[in-house]
Protein backbone atom coordinates (compact mmCIF):
# COMPACT_ATOMS: atom_id res chain seq x y z
CA UNK A 1 0.00 0.00 0.00
CA UNK A 2 2.78 2.36 0.96
CA UNK A 3 4.54 1.65 -2.33
CA UNK A 4 1.38 2.58 -4.18
CA UNK A 5 1.19 5.90 -2.36
CA UNK A 6 4.75 6.85 -3.39
CA UNK A 7 4.12 5.77 -6.96
CA UNK A 8 1.17 8.09 -7.37
CA UNK A 9 3.18 10.88 -5.80
CA UNK A 10 5.82 10.70 -8.51
CA UNK A 11 5.66 13.94 -10.51
CA UNK A 12 5.66 12.08 -13.80
CA UNK A 13 2.69 9.99 -12.68
CA UNK A 14 0.96 13.04 -11.22
CA UNK A 15 1.36 14.91 -14.50
CA UNK A 16 -0.15 11.95 -16.30
CA UNK A 17 -3.16 11.72 -14.01
CA UNK A 18 -3.69 15.46 -13.99
CA UNK A 19 -5.16 14.89 -17.42
CA UNK A 20 -8.88 14.37 -16.64
CA UNK A 21 -9.42 11.55 -19.11
CA UNK A 22 -6.57 9.56 -17.58
CA UNK A 23 -7.93 10.09 -14.10
CA UNK A 24 -11.36 8.86 -15.23
CA UNK A 25 -9.85 5.75 -16.75
CA UNK A 26 -7.92 5.06 -13.57
CA UNK A 27 -11.08 5.27 -11.49
CA UNK A 28 -12.82 2.90 -13.87
CA UNK A 29 -9.89 0.53 -13.67
CA UNK A 30 -9.75 0.56 -9.88
CA UNK A 31 -13.42 0.80 -8.97
CA UNK A 32 -14.96 -1.29 -11.72
CA UNK A 33 -11.99 -3.52 -12.59
CA UNK A 34 -12.54 -2.36 -16.17
CA UNK A 35 -10.02 -4.17 -18.39
CA UNK A 36 -10.66 -1.92 -21.38
CA UNK A 37 -9.92 1.11 -19.26
CA UNK A 38 -6.75 -0.56 -18.00
CA UNK A 39 -5.60 -1.26 -21.52
CA UNK A 40 -6.38 2.25 -22.71
CA UNK A 41 -4.43 3.63 -19.78
CA UNK A 42 -1.47 1.46 -20.70
CA UNK A 43 -1.44 2.87 -24.22
CA UNK A 44 -2.02 6.46 -23.17
CA UNK A 45 0.79 6.29 -20.64
CA UNK A 46 3.17 4.71 -23.16
CA UNK A 47 2.53 7.66 -25.49
CA UNK A 48 2.79 10.20 -22.68
CA UNK A 49 6.02 8.77 -21.35
CA UNK A 50 7.59 8.58 -24.81
CA UNK A 51 6.65 12.19 -25.44
CA UNK A 52 8.22 13.30 -22.15
CA UNK A 53 11.45 11.49 -22.97
CA UNK A 54 11.56 12.77 -26.53
CA UNK A 55 10.99 16.34 -25.40
CA UNK A 56 13.66 16.03 -22.75
CA UNK A 57 16.17 14.60 -25.20
CA UNK A 58 15.37 17.21 -27.86
CA UNK A 59 15.99 19.98 -25.35
CA UNK A 60 19.31 18.42 -24.35
CA UNK A 61 20.36 18.00 -27.93
CA UNK A 62 19.49 21.49 -29.12
CA UNK A 63 21.33 22.95 -26.17
CA UNK A 64 24.59 21.04 -26.60
CA UNK A 65 24.82 19.86 -30.18
CA UNK A 66 24.78 23.26 -31.88
CA UNK A 67 27.98 24.21 -30.02
CA UNK A 68 29.74 20.99 -31.05
CA UNK A 69 28.57 21.43 -34.63
CA UNK A 70 29.91 24.99 -34.82
CA UNK A 71 33.26 23.89 -33.42
CA UNK A 72 33.58 21.12 -36.00
CA UNK A 73 32.64 23.38 -38.88
CA UNK A 74 35.08 26.05 -37.76
CA UNK A 75 37.90 23.52 -37.80
CA UNK A 76 36.88 22.31 -41.24
CA UNK A 77 36.67 25.82 -42.62
CA UNK A 78 40.16 26.78 -41.52
CA UNK A 79 41.84 23.50 -42.33
CA UNK A 80 44.92 23.85 -44.56
CA UNK A 81 44.78 22.39 -48.05
CA UNK A 82 47.60 20.01 -47.13
CA UNK A 83 46.55 16.46 -46.46
CA UNK A 84 46.58 16.81 -42.70
CA UNK A 85 44.07 14.78 -40.72
CA UNK A 86 42.05 16.87 -38.33
CA UNK A 87 42.53 15.73 -34.78
CA UNK A 88 39.26 14.55 -33.35
CA UNK A 89 38.60 15.97 -29.94
CA UNK A 90 38.58 13.10 -27.49
CA UNK A 91 35.81 14.36 -25.31
CA UNK A 92 32.84 15.58 -27.30
CA UNK A 93 30.18 16.99 -25.13
CA UNK A 94 27.62 15.48 -27.44
CA UNK A 95 29.02 11.99 -26.88
CA UNK A 96 28.27 12.48 -23.21
CA UNK A 97 24.62 13.03 -24.01
CA UNK A 98 23.27 9.67 -23.13
CA UNK A 99 20.53 8.51 -25.39
CA UNK A 100 20.28 5.24 -23.51
CA UNK A 101 17.23 5.00 -21.36
CA UNK A 102 17.60 6.09 -17.76
CA UNK A 103 16.38 3.76 -15.11
CA UNK A 104 12.66 4.11 -15.62
CA UNK A 105 11.97 3.70 -11.95
CA UNK A 106 14.06 6.74 -11.07
CA UNK A 107 12.62 9.08 -13.67
CA UNK A 108 11.94 11.87 -11.22
CA UNK A 109 15.57 12.73 -10.46
CA UNK A 110 16.98 11.40 -13.72
CA UNK A 111 15.31 13.94 -15.99
CA UNK A 112 17.15 16.92 -14.49
CA UNK A 113 20.27 14.87 -13.72
CA UNK A 114 20.52 13.81 -17.36
CA UNK A 115 20.59 17.30 -18.76
CA UNK A 116 23.27 18.65 -16.41
CA UNK A 117 26.42 18.98 -18.49
CA UNK A 118 29.19 18.33 -15.94
CA UNK A 119 29.92 15.66 -13.36
CA UNK A 120 30.30 18.36 -10.70
CA UNK A 121 26.85 19.68 -11.37
CA UNK A 122 25.40 16.18 -11.29
CA UNK A 123 27.03 15.61 -7.90
CA UNK A 124 25.73 18.88 -6.53
CA UNK A 125 22.26 18.08 -7.85
CA UNK A 126 22.26 14.70 -6.11
CA UNK A 127 22.89 16.44 -2.81
CA UNK A 128 19.96 18.81 -3.15
CA UNK A 129 16.93 18.23 -0.98
CA UNK A 130 13.84 16.52 -2.36
CA UNK A 131 11.97 19.85 -2.40
CA UNK A 132 14.66 21.60 -4.42
CA UNK A 133 14.79 18.78 -6.96
CA UNK A 134 11.03 18.83 -7.31
CA UNK A 135 10.99 22.59 -7.80
CA UNK A 136 13.66 22.34 -10.50
CA UNK A 137 11.66 19.59 -12.18
CA UNK A 138 8.44 21.60 -12.25
CA UNK A 139 10.30 24.72 -13.33
CA UNK A 140 12.18 23.03 -16.16
CA UNK A 141 9.75 20.50 -17.59
CA UNK A 142 6.37 21.89 -16.70
CA UNK A 143 7.30 25.53 -17.03
CA UNK A 144 5.41 26.45 -13.87
CA UNK A 145 5.94 29.77 -12.15
CA UNK A 146 6.63 30.05 -8.40
CA UNK A 147 2.99 30.50 -7.54
CA UNK A 148 1.96 27.38 -9.46
CA UNK A 149 4.80 25.32 -7.97
CA UNK A 150 3.83 26.48 -4.48
CA UNK A 151 0.30 25.26 -5.12
CA UNK A 152 1.57 21.83 -6.25
CA UNK A 153 3.77 21.54 -3.20
CA UNK A 154 1.38 23.07 -0.68
CA UNK A 155 3.88 25.64 0.50
CA UNK A 156 4.31 29.38 0.09
CA UNK A 157 5.57 31.00 -3.12
CA UNK A 158 8.22 32.74 -1.03
CA UNK A 159 9.52 29.36 0.06
CA UNK A 160 9.59 28.12 -3.53
CA UNK A 161 11.45 31.26 -4.58
CA UNK A 162 14.00 30.80 -1.81
CA UNK A 163 14.57 27.10 -2.48
CA UNK A 164 14.77 27.59 -6.23
CA UNK A 165 17.22 30.45 -5.88
CA UNK A 166 19.45 28.40 -3.58
CA UNK A 167 19.32 25.33 -5.79
CA UNK A 168 20.28 27.32 -8.88
CA UNK A 169 22.99 29.10 -6.92
CA UNK A 170 24.46 25.76 -5.83
CA UNK A 171 24.45 24.45 -9.38
CA UNK A 172 25.98 27.64 -10.72
CA UNK A 173 28.68 27.35 -8.06
CA UNK A 174 29.61 23.98 -9.53
CA UNK A 175 29.74 25.47 -13.01
CA UNK A 176 31.97 28.32 -11.86
CA UNK A 177 34.43 25.94 -10.19
CA UNK A 178 34.48 23.88 -13.36
CA UNK A 179 35.38 26.85 -15.58
CA UNK A 180 37.94 28.15 -13.08
CA UNK A 181 39.66 24.80 -13.25
CA UNK A 182 39.88 25.00 -17.06
CA UNK B 1 1.23 -5.66 -20.91
CA UNK B 2 2.68 -5.08 -24.39
CA UNK B 3 1.39 -2.04 -26.24
CA UNK B 4 1.82 -0.86 -29.79
CA UNK B 5 2.42 2.79 -30.45
CA UNK B 6 3.74 4.68 -33.43
CA UNK B 7 6.85 6.41 -32.13
CA UNK B 8 7.32 8.42 -35.31
CA UNK B 9 3.95 10.09 -34.96
CA UNK B 10 4.85 11.13 -31.43
CA UNK B 11 8.24 12.41 -32.57
CA UNK B 12 6.56 14.48 -35.26
CA UNK B 13 4.34 16.10 -32.64
CA UNK B 14 7.34 16.85 -30.46
CA UNK B 15 9.25 18.38 -33.38
CA UNK B 16 6.32 20.63 -34.24
CA UNK B 17 5.93 21.77 -30.64
CA UNK B 18 9.63 22.40 -30.15
CA UNK B 19 10.26 23.85 -33.60
CA UNK B 20 10.75 27.38 -32.32
CA UNK B 21 13.15 26.20 -29.65
CA UNK B 22 15.17 24.23 -32.16
CA UNK B 23 15.31 27.20 -34.53
CA UNK B 24 16.50 29.40 -31.72
CA UNK B 25 19.40 27.05 -31.04
CA UNK B 26 20.40 27.42 -34.69
CA UNK B 27 20.63 31.19 -34.44
CA UNK B 28 24.28 31.16 -33.40
CA UNK B 29 25.27 29.11 -36.42
CA UNK B 30 26.18 30.61 -39.78
CA UNK B 31 23.12 31.06 -41.91
CA UNK B 32 24.28 28.71 -44.65
CA UNK B 33 24.94 25.92 -42.15
CA UNK B 34 21.67 26.06 -40.26
CA UNK B 35 19.81 23.62 -42.46
CA UNK B 36 22.63 21.07 -42.06
CA UNK B 37 22.62 21.48 -38.31
CA UNK B 38 18.88 21.04 -38.11
CA UNK B 39 19.10 17.87 -40.18
CA UNK B 40 21.87 16.57 -37.93
CA UNK B 41 19.73 17.19 -34.88
CA UNK B 42 16.72 15.46 -36.39
CA UNK B 43 18.81 12.45 -37.43
CA UNK B 44 20.23 12.14 -33.92
CA UNK B 45 16.73 12.36 -32.53
CA UNK B 46 15.44 9.63 -34.79
CA UNK B 47 18.35 7.39 -33.77
CA UNK B 48 17.58 7.95 -30.11
CA UNK B 49 13.84 7.47 -30.56
CA UNK B 50 14.42 4.14 -32.30
CA UNK B 51 16.17 2.94 -29.17
CA UNK B 52 13.45 4.17 -26.84
CA UNK B 53 11.50 1.43 -25.18
CA UNK B 54 7.71 1.55 -25.22
CA UNK B 55 6.66 1.25 -21.60
CA UNK B 56 3.03 0.77 -20.59
CA UNK B 57 1.66 2.03 -17.31
CA UNK B 58 1.44 -1.46 -15.82
CA UNK B 59 5.02 -2.28 -16.79
CA UNK B 60 6.26 1.02 -15.40
CA UNK B 61 4.42 0.48 -12.15
CA UNK B 62 5.71 -3.09 -11.80
CA UNK B 63 9.28 -1.98 -12.30
CA UNK B 64 8.85 0.91 -9.93
CA UNK B 65 7.46 -1.25 -7.17
CA UNK B 66 9.91 -4.07 -7.67
CA UNK B 67 12.82 -1.69 -7.55
CA UNK B 68 12.56 -1.31 -3.77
Amino acid sequence: MRENKTFYEEPLIQSFFNIPKNKDLLLKKINHLDDDAAQELDVRFAIFFLKVRMTSYTNKLTRHYSKEFDKKRRIQRYQLQLDKPVEEESEHLVSKIDSNEPDVTDIFSRDIYDILPTIQMKQIFNQLSFEKKLILHYFTFHDLNNKEIAKEMSCSPQNVSKLKKNALKDLKGAEKNESRRK
Amino acid sequence: MRVDVNKNVILEEVLVELDQKINYSLSETLYEEREDLKQDIVVKLIEAVNKMEVVSLSTFQDRYENKD
